[in-house]
Protein backbone atom coordinates (compact mmCIF):
# COMPACT_ATOMS: atom_id res chain seq x y z
CA UNK A 1 0.00 0.00 0.00
CA UNK A 2 2.56 2.65 0.88
CA UNK A 3 4.68 1.91 -2.81
CA UNK A 4 1.08 2.29 -4.13
CA UNK A 5 0.36 5.23 -2.28
CA UNK A 6 4.36 6.57 -3.42
CA UNK A 7 3.60 6.25 -6.86
CA UNK A 8 0.26 8.60 -6.66
CA UNK A 9 -0.04 12.02 -7.27
CA UNK A 10 1.60 14.22 -5.44
CA UNK A 11 2.44 17.87 -7.64
CA UNK A 12 -1.51 18.68 -8.51
CA UNK A 13 -2.88 21.51 -6.43
CA UNK A 14 -4.96 19.57 -3.90
CA UNK A 15 -2.25 17.06 -3.18
CA UNK A 16 0.62 19.67 -2.74
CA UNK A 17 -1.16 22.00 -0.64
CA UNK A 18 -2.11 19.28 2.43
CA UNK A 19 1.80 17.92 2.12
CA UNK A 20 2.64 21.76 2.78
CA UNK A 21 0.28 22.26 5.60
CA UNK A 22 2.79 19.60 7.24
CA UNK A 23 6.21 20.79 5.79
CA UNK A 24 5.68 24.64 6.71
CA UNK A 25 4.69 23.29 10.23
CA UNK A 26 7.93 21.42 10.38
CA UNK A 27 10.14 23.80 9.09
CA UNK A 28 8.37 27.00 11.18
CA UNK A 29 7.89 24.63 14.36
CA UNK A 30 4.60 25.67 14.54
CA UNK A 31 1.18 23.58 15.33
CA UNK A 32 -0.99 23.47 12.02
CA UNK A 33 -3.81 25.20 13.06
CA UNK A 34 -5.83 24.95 9.49
CA UNK A 35 -6.83 21.79 7.34
CA UNK A 36 -6.73 22.54 3.29
CA UNK A 37 -8.83 24.85 1.63
CA UNK A 38 -12.37 24.23 0.39
CA UNK A 39 -12.47 26.57 -2.18
CA UNK A 40 -15.67 25.46 -3.99
CA UNK A 41 -17.69 28.97 -4.84
CA UNK A 42 -16.83 30.15 -1.58
CA UNK A 43 -13.39 30.85 0.42
CA UNK A 44 -12.68 28.67 3.57
CA UNK A 45 -10.73 26.49 5.48
CA UNK A 46 -11.41 23.67 7.67
CA UNK A 47 -10.35 24.07 11.19
CA UNK A 48 -8.01 21.62 13.32
CA UNK A 49 -4.25 20.97 13.18
CA UNK A 50 -4.97 17.05 12.57
CA UNK A 51 -3.40 16.38 8.72
CA UNK A 52 -0.59 18.52 9.53
CA UNK A 53 0.55 17.75 13.07
CA UNK A 54 0.53 14.24 11.17
CA UNK A 55 2.62 15.09 8.44
CA UNK A 56 4.74 17.05 10.81
CA UNK A 57 4.94 14.21 13.14
CA UNK A 58 6.15 11.59 10.46
CA UNK A 59 9.02 14.15 9.05
CA UNK A 60 9.94 14.56 12.73
CA UNK A 61 10.40 10.81 12.83
CA UNK A 62 11.99 10.33 9.37
CA UNK A 63 13.62 13.88 7.27
CA UNK A 64 12.62 12.11 4.27
CA UNK A 65 9.84 13.14 1.32
CA UNK A 66 7.99 9.87 1.70
CA UNK A 67 7.90 9.98 5.35
CA UNK A 68 4.20 11.45 5.92
CA UNK A 69 3.01 8.53 3.11
CA UNK A 70 4.47 5.95 5.05
CA UNK A 71 3.15 6.89 8.36
CA UNK A 72 -0.36 8.12 6.42
CA UNK A 73 -0.37 4.45 5.02
CA UNK A 74 0.24 2.84 8.86
CA UNK A 75 -2.60 4.35 9.99
CA UNK A 76 -4.92 3.29 7.16
CA UNK A 77 -3.32 -0.33 6.93
CA UNK A 78 -4.52 -0.40 10.86
CA UNK A 79 -8.17 0.96 9.83
CA UNK A 80 -8.59 -1.99 7.14
CA UNK A 81 -7.27 -4.83 9.56
CA UNK A 82 -9.79 -3.45 12.11
CA UNK A 83 -12.95 -3.43 9.30
CA UNK A 84 -11.31 -6.86 7.91
CA UNK A 85 -11.12 -8.45 11.60
CA UNK A 86 -14.81 -7.13 12.00
CA UNK A 87 -16.11 -8.30 8.57
CA UNK A 88 -14.73 -11.86 9.06
CA UNK A 89 -16.36 -11.86 11.93
CA UNK A 90 -19.84 -10.83 10.62
CA UNK A 91 -19.98 -12.25 7.29
CA UNK A 92 -18.85 -16.04 8.66
CA UNK A 93 -20.71 -16.96 5.08
CA UNK A 94 -17.87 -15.74 2.76
CA UNK A 95 -14.74 -16.91 2.69
CA UNK A 96 -11.96 -14.84 4.74
CA UNK A 97 -9.67 -14.76 1.78
CA UNK A 98 -12.49 -13.37 -0.16
CA UNK A 99 -13.10 -10.31 2.68
CA UNK A 100 -9.26 -9.65 3.24
CA UNK A 101 -8.51 -9.24 -0.64
CA UNK A 102 -11.73 -7.34 -0.98
CA UNK A 103 -10.86 -4.98 1.72
CA UNK A 104 -6.99 -4.63 1.15
CA UNK A 105 -6.80 -3.95 -2.82
CA UNK A 106 -10.70 -2.42 -3.74
CA UNK A 107 -9.45 0.25 -5.61
CA UNK A 108 -11.38 3.09 -3.56
CA UNK A 109 -8.64 1.95 -0.75
CA UNK A 110 -5.75 2.01 -2.75
CA UNK A 111 -6.85 4.90 -4.45
CA UNK A 112 -7.49 7.55 -1.33
CA UNK A 113 -5.94 6.40 2.11
CA UNK A 114 -2.64 6.08 0.35
CA UNK A 115 -1.14 9.32 -0.40
CA UNK A 116 -1.23 12.67 0.91
CA UNK A 117 -4.37 14.80 0.09
CA UNK A 118 -7.01 15.17 2.82
CA UNK A 119 -10.27 12.98 1.55
CA UNK A 120 -6.70 10.18 1.88
CA UNK A 121 -7.25 10.62 6.22
CA UNK A 122 -10.68 10.03 6.08
CA UNK A 123 -10.40 6.26 6.44
CA UNK A 124 -9.70 5.82 9.93
CA UNK A 125 -12.55 7.55 11.34
CA UNK A 126 -14.40 6.57 9.00
CA UNK A 127 -14.00 2.59 9.95
CA UNK A 128 -13.79 3.76 13.44
CA UNK A 129 -17.23 5.02 13.36
CA UNK A 130 -19.16 2.81 10.94
CA UNK A 131 -17.40 -0.25 12.39
CA UNK A 132 -19.12 0.29 15.90
CA UNK A 133 -22.31 2.14 14.06
CA UNK A 134 -23.17 -1.09 12.34
CA UNK A 135 -22.16 -3.28 15.39
CA UNK A 136 -24.95 -1.83 16.93
CA UNK A 137 -27.83 -1.66 13.42
CA UNK A 138 -27.46 -4.04 11.10
CA UNK A 139 -26.03 -6.68 14.23
CA UNK A 140 -28.27 -4.89 16.90
CA UNK A 141 -28.71 -7.46 19.97
CA UNK A 142 -25.71 -8.93 19.23
CA UNK A 143 -22.91 -6.67 19.59
CA UNK A 144 -19.51 -7.90 19.41
CA UNK A 145 -17.65 -4.27 20.82
CA UNK A 146 -18.24 -3.27 24.42
CA UNK A 147 -20.86 -0.28 24.43
CA UNK A 148 -18.81 2.04 26.03
CA UNK A 149 -15.90 0.86 23.18
CA UNK A 150 -18.09 1.66 20.32
CA UNK A 151 -19.35 5.13 21.38
CA UNK A 152 -15.78 6.42 22.60
CA UNK A 153 -14.88 4.87 18.75
CA UNK A 154 -17.99 7.36 17.33
CA UNK A 155 -16.45 10.27 19.48
CA UNK A 156 -12.93 9.95 18.52
CA UNK A 157 -14.43 9.71 14.32
CA UNK A 158 -16.01 12.79 14.81
CA UNK A 159 -13.02 14.72 16.16
CA UNK A 160 -10.65 12.99 13.86
CA UNK A 161 -12.90 14.12 10.59
CA UNK A 162 -13.62 16.70 11.03
CA UNK A 163 -10.50 17.78 11.53
CA UNK A 164 -9.49 16.38 7.39
CA UNK A 165 -12.86 16.71 5.80
CA UNK A 166 -16.67 18.33 4.90
CA UNK A 167 -18.27 15.15 5.03
CA UNK A 168 -17.95 14.56 8.87
CA UNK A 169 -21.63 16.23 8.61
CA UNK A 170 -22.91 13.18 7.69
CA UNK A 171 -21.58 11.80 11.37
CA UNK A 172 -25.09 13.74 12.07
CA UNK A 173 -27.73 12.08 10.73
CA UNK A 174 -26.04 8.58 10.95
CA UNK A 175 -25.15 9.44 15.04
CA UNK A 176 -28.96 10.79 15.05
CA UNK A 177 -30.42 7.46 13.74
CA UNK A 178 -28.53 5.39 16.67
CA UNK A 179 -29.25 7.88 19.49
CA UNK A 180 -32.85 7.61 18.63
CA UNK A 181 -32.59 3.36 18.29
CA UNK A 182 -30.97 3.92 21.73
CA UNK A 183 -31.90 6.15 23.91
CA UNK A 184 -30.44 5.57 27.15
CA UNK A 185 -26.80 6.21 25.34
CA UNK A 186 -27.76 9.69 24.40
CA UNK A 187 -25.67 11.07 27.12
CA UNK A 188 -22.41 9.08 26.24
CA UNK A 189 -22.14 9.67 22.89
CA UNK A 190 -22.91 13.13 23.50
CA UNK A 191 -20.21 13.74 26.13
CA UNK A 192 -18.06 11.89 23.92
CA UNK A 193 -18.77 14.31 21.12
CA UNK A 194 -18.33 17.40 23.14
CA UNK A 195 -15.13 16.30 24.35
CA UNK A 196 -13.53 15.21 21.52
CA UNK A 197 -14.51 18.87 20.22
CA UNK A 198 -13.07 20.50 22.89
CA UNK A 199 -10.00 18.51 22.36
CA UNK A 200 -9.72 19.35 18.76
CA UNK A 201 -9.32 22.84 19.66
CA UNK A 202 -6.17 22.45 22.13
CA UNK A 203 -2.97 23.85 20.57
CA UNK A 204 0.66 23.54 22.16
CA UNK A 205 2.05 25.93 24.15
CA UNK A 206 4.96 27.58 22.61
CA UNK B 1 -0.61 21.97 26.37
CA UNK B 2 -3.31 24.81 26.81
CA UNK B 3 -6.04 25.58 25.88
CA UNK B 4 -6.59 28.36 23.91
CA UNK B 5 -9.93 29.22 22.77
CA UNK B 6 -9.40 32.57 19.93
CA UNK B 7 -10.15 29.81 17.01
CA UNK B 8 -13.13 28.58 18.81
CA UNK B 9 -14.33 31.84 19.15
CA UNK B 10 -13.51 33.71 16.24
CA UNK B 11 -13.34 31.50 13.21
CA UNK B 12 -14.59 27.79 14.14
CA UNK B 13 -15.34 26.35 11.45
CA UNK B 14 -13.08 28.62 9.05
CA UNK B 15 -15.99 29.41 6.66
CA UNK B 16 -16.98 26.11 6.02
CA UNK B 17 -20.57 26.92 7.17
CA UNK B 18 -20.48 28.89 4.07
CA UNK B 19 -20.74 25.46 1.93
CA UNK B 20 -23.91 24.75 3.67
CA UNK B 21 -26.74 26.05 1.42
CA UNK B 22 -29.78 24.68 0.38
CA UNK B 23 -29.13 23.62 -3.34
CA UNK B 24 -32.36 22.13 -4.87
CA UNK B 25 -29.95 21.33 -8.13
CA UNK B 26 -28.77 18.59 -6.95
CA UNK B 27 -32.18 16.90 -6.91
CA UNK B 28 -31.20 16.59 -10.40
CA UNK B 29 -28.20 14.30 -9.43
CA UNK B 30 -29.99 11.32 -7.59
CA UNK B 31 -29.61 8.61 -10.45
CA UNK B 32 -26.29 9.64 -10.89
CA UNK B 33 -25.64 9.65 -6.91
CA UNK B 34 -27.11 6.25 -6.97
CA UNK B 35 -24.61 4.92 -8.92
CA UNK B 36 -22.07 6.18 -7.48
CA UNK B 37 -23.38 5.27 -4.38
CA UNK B 38 -23.38 1.57 -5.65
CA UNK B 39 -20.55 1.51 -7.08
CA UNK B 40 -18.56 2.45 -4.02
CA UNK B 41 -18.51 -0.87 -2.95
CA UNK B 42 -17.16 -2.46 -6.00
CA UNK B 43 -14.23 -2.74 -8.05
CA UNK B 44 -14.49 0.53 -9.29
CA UNK B 45 -11.46 1.98 -11.15
CA UNK B 46 -13.68 5.22 -12.73
CA UNK B 47 -11.93 6.95 -10.45
CA UNK B 48 -8.31 6.88 -11.89
CA UNK B 49 -10.42 7.84 -15.20
CA UNK B 50 -11.41 11.07 -14.24
CA UNK B 51 -8.14 13.03 -15.04
CA UNK B 52 -8.94 12.63 -18.64
CA UNK B 53 -5.32 13.79 -19.67
CA UNK B 54 -3.50 11.23 -17.44
CA UNK B 55 -6.10 8.43 -19.23
CA UNK B 56 -4.60 9.05 -22.44
CA UNK B 57 -1.39 9.42 -21.79
CA UNK B 58 -1.31 6.17 -20.21
CA UNK B 59 -3.12 4.22 -22.92
CA UNK B 60 -0.89 5.57 -25.10
CA UNK B 61 1.80 4.18 -22.70
CA UNK B 62 0.52 1.24 -21.81
CA UNK B 63 -2.01 -0.01 -24.20
CA UNK B 64 -1.18 -3.94 -23.25
CA UNK B 65 -3.10 -2.79 -19.56
CA UNK B 66 -6.22 -1.33 -21.24
CA UNK B 67 -7.93 -4.58 -21.25
CA UNK B 68 -8.23 -5.23 -17.88
CA UNK B 69 -9.21 -2.00 -17.17
CA UNK B 70 -12.37 -3.05 -19.86
CA UNK B 71 -12.61 -5.72 -17.71
CA UNK B 72 -12.55 -4.42 -14.43
CA UNK B 73 -14.98 -1.40 -15.66
CA UNK B 74 -17.59 -4.32 -16.94
CA UNK B 75 -16.63 -5.84 -13.89
CA UNK B 76 -18.20 -2.98 -11.33
CA UNK B 77 -20.91 -2.30 -14.01
CA UNK B 78 -22.20 -5.80 -13.05
CA UNK B 79 -21.73 -5.44 -9.55
CA UNK B 80 -23.68 -2.47 -9.35
CA UNK B 81 -26.43 -4.31 -11.05
CA UNK B 82 -25.99 -6.98 -8.61
CA UNK B 83 -26.86 -4.72 -5.95
CA UNK B 84 -30.03 -3.74 -7.46
CA UNK B 85 -31.42 -7.06 -8.29
CA UNK B 86 -30.21 -8.01 -4.57
CA UNK B 87 -32.78 -5.03 -3.51
CA UNK B 88 -35.81 -5.84 -6.11
CA UNK B 89 -35.81 -9.60 -5.69
CA UNK B 90 -33.61 -11.00 -2.90
CA UNK B 91 -36.84 -12.31 -0.55
CA UNK B 92 -34.86 -13.73 2.36
CA UNK B 93 -35.57 -12.44 5.72
CA UNK B 94 -32.41 -11.98 6.68
CA UNK B 95 -31.71 -9.71 3.66
CA UNK B 96 -34.70 -7.10 4.62
CA UNK B 97 -32.20 -5.84 7.12
CA UNK B 98 -29.59 -5.27 4.57
CA UNK B 99 -31.70 -3.66 2.32
CA UNK B 100 -33.64 -1.31 4.53
CA UNK B 101 -30.08 -0.08 5.76
CA UNK B 102 -28.99 0.56 2.19
CA UNK B 103 -31.60 2.30 1.04
CA UNK B 104 -31.99 4.58 4.41
CA UNK B 105 -28.13 5.15 4.45
CA UNK B 106 -28.21 6.33 0.31
CA UNK B 107 -31.54 8.63 1.44
CA UNK B 108 -29.45 10.03 4.27
CA UNK B 109 -26.14 10.66 1.90
CA UNK B 110 -28.33 12.13 -0.80
CA UNK B 111 -30.36 14.19 1.73
CA UNK B 112 -27.24 15.59 3.15
CA UNK B 113 -26.04 16.78 -0.14
CA UNK B 114 -29.41 18.84 -0.68
CA UNK B 115 -27.83 21.20 2.01
CA UNK B 116 -24.84 21.29 0.20
CA UNK B 117 -22.88 23.65 -2.10
CA UNK B 118 -20.78 20.30 -4.32
CA UNK B 119 -22.46 18.31 -5.77
CA UNK B 120 -23.16 14.47 -4.69
CA UNK B 121 -19.51 13.66 -6.89
CA UNK B 122 -18.23 10.07 -4.93
CA UNK B 123 -15.15 11.29 -3.40
CA UNK B 124 -17.26 14.07 -1.28
CA UNK B 125 -18.82 11.00 0.70
CA UNK B 126 -15.88 8.90 0.66
CA UNK B 127 -16.64 8.75 4.31
CA UNK B 128 -19.29 6.17 3.88
CA UNK B 129 -16.74 3.62 2.35
CA UNK B 130 -16.88 1.05 5.10
CA UNK B 131 -21.02 0.85 5.36
CA UNK B 132 -21.40 0.52 1.53
CA UNK B 133 -18.51 -1.76 1.20
CA UNK B 134 -19.92 -3.70 4.26
CA UNK B 135 -23.45 -3.77 2.57
CA UNK B 136 -21.85 -4.77 -0.82
CA UNK B 137 -20.35 -7.93 0.91
CA UNK B 138 -23.29 -8.82 3.25
CA UNK B 139 -25.59 -8.77 -0.45
CA UNK B 140 -22.63 -11.59 -1.63
CA UNK B 141 -22.93 -13.64 1.56
CA UNK B 142 -26.44 -14.42 -0.01
CA UNK B 143 -25.36 -16.27 -2.78
CA UNK B 144 -21.70 -17.63 -2.44
CA UNK B 145 -22.74 -21.07 -2.33
CA UNK B 146 -25.38 -20.58 -5.06
CA UNK B 147 -23.67 -18.65 -7.66
CA UNK B 148 -19.68 -19.63 -8.44
CA UNK B 149 -18.65 -16.37 -7.08
CA UNK B 150 -15.85 -17.52 -5.83
CA UNK B 151 -14.14 -18.34 -8.96
CA UNK B 152 -15.64 -15.19 -10.19
CA UNK B 153 -13.84 -13.04 -7.51
CA UNK B 154 -10.50 -14.71 -7.73
CA UNK B 155 -10.42 -13.52 -11.66
CA UNK B 156 -11.34 -10.09 -10.76
CA UNK B 157 -8.77 -9.55 -7.88
CA UNK B 158 -6.50 -10.83 -10.13
CA UNK B 159 -7.05 -8.37 -12.76
CA UNK B 160 -6.71 -6.11 -10.10
CA UNK B 161 -3.62 -6.32 -9.07
CA UNK B 162 -2.40 -6.64 -11.93
CA UNK B 163 -4.25 -3.11 -13.23
CA UNK B 164 -2.98 -1.47 -10.38
CA UNK B 165 0.70 -2.62 -10.57
CA UNK B 166 0.41 -1.33 -14.15
CA UNK B 167 -1.08 1.75 -12.71
CA UNK B 168 1.87 2.35 -10.00
CA UNK B 169 4.37 1.92 -13.11
CA UNK B 170 2.64 4.51 -14.80
CA UNK B 171 2.71 6.94 -12.02
CA UNK B 172 5.97 6.29 -10.86
CA UNK B 173 6.93 7.61 -13.95
CA UNK B 174 4.73 10.84 -14.49
CA UNK B 175 2.73 11.90 -11.77
CA UNK B 176 4.47 11.02 -8.25
CA UNK B 177 6.77 12.54 -6.18
CA UNK B 178 9.67 10.77 -8.26
CA UNK B 179 9.55 12.65 -10.88
CA UNK B 180 11.20 15.90 -9.48
CA UNK B 181 13.90 15.33 -6.32
CA UNK B 182 15.57 18.71 -6.88
CA UNK B 183 13.16 20.67 -5.18
CA UNK B 184 14.83 23.17 -2.87
CA UNK B 185 11.76 22.99 -0.17
CA UNK B 186 12.68 19.47 0.66
CA UNK B 187 12.50 18.33 4.48
CA UNK B 188 16.25 17.51 4.42
CA UNK B 189 17.26 20.56 2.70
CA UNK B 190 14.94 22.98 5.31
CA UNK B 191 16.89 20.97 8.05
CA UNK B 192 20.40 21.80 6.52
CA UNK B 193 20.03 25.08 6.36
CA UNK B 194 18.07 26.26 9.62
Amino acid sequence: MTLYGLTEKFWDTDELQSYLIGLCAYAAGEWPAWAPDSMYKVPSRLAGGLMGSIIMLALNILTIPEAPVVLLNLLSFAALLFLGWFLTRRLERLPKWLVWMYVLTSPWTLHFSTYIINPSFVLLGAVCFFVPWMDRTLWAGRSILDMRLAYALMGFALMWVFQVHMSWVLIGPFGIWLMLKERYTIRSFASATISFLVVQYLHPLR
Amino acid sequence: MILTLDALWNDPLGGTENNVVFNARNLLYFPEFLGRYFAMGTIEIARYTSHIELLFQQIDVQPWAVPSAVVLIIASALQVVFLVYFLLLNRDKEAQTIKRLLLISAAIVFASFLFSIKPPISYTFYFTFPLILTLSLSAYAFYIDRWRLKEWFSWIFMLSILFHLTHMLFGFNFKSIYIDRTGPAWPSNIRSTS
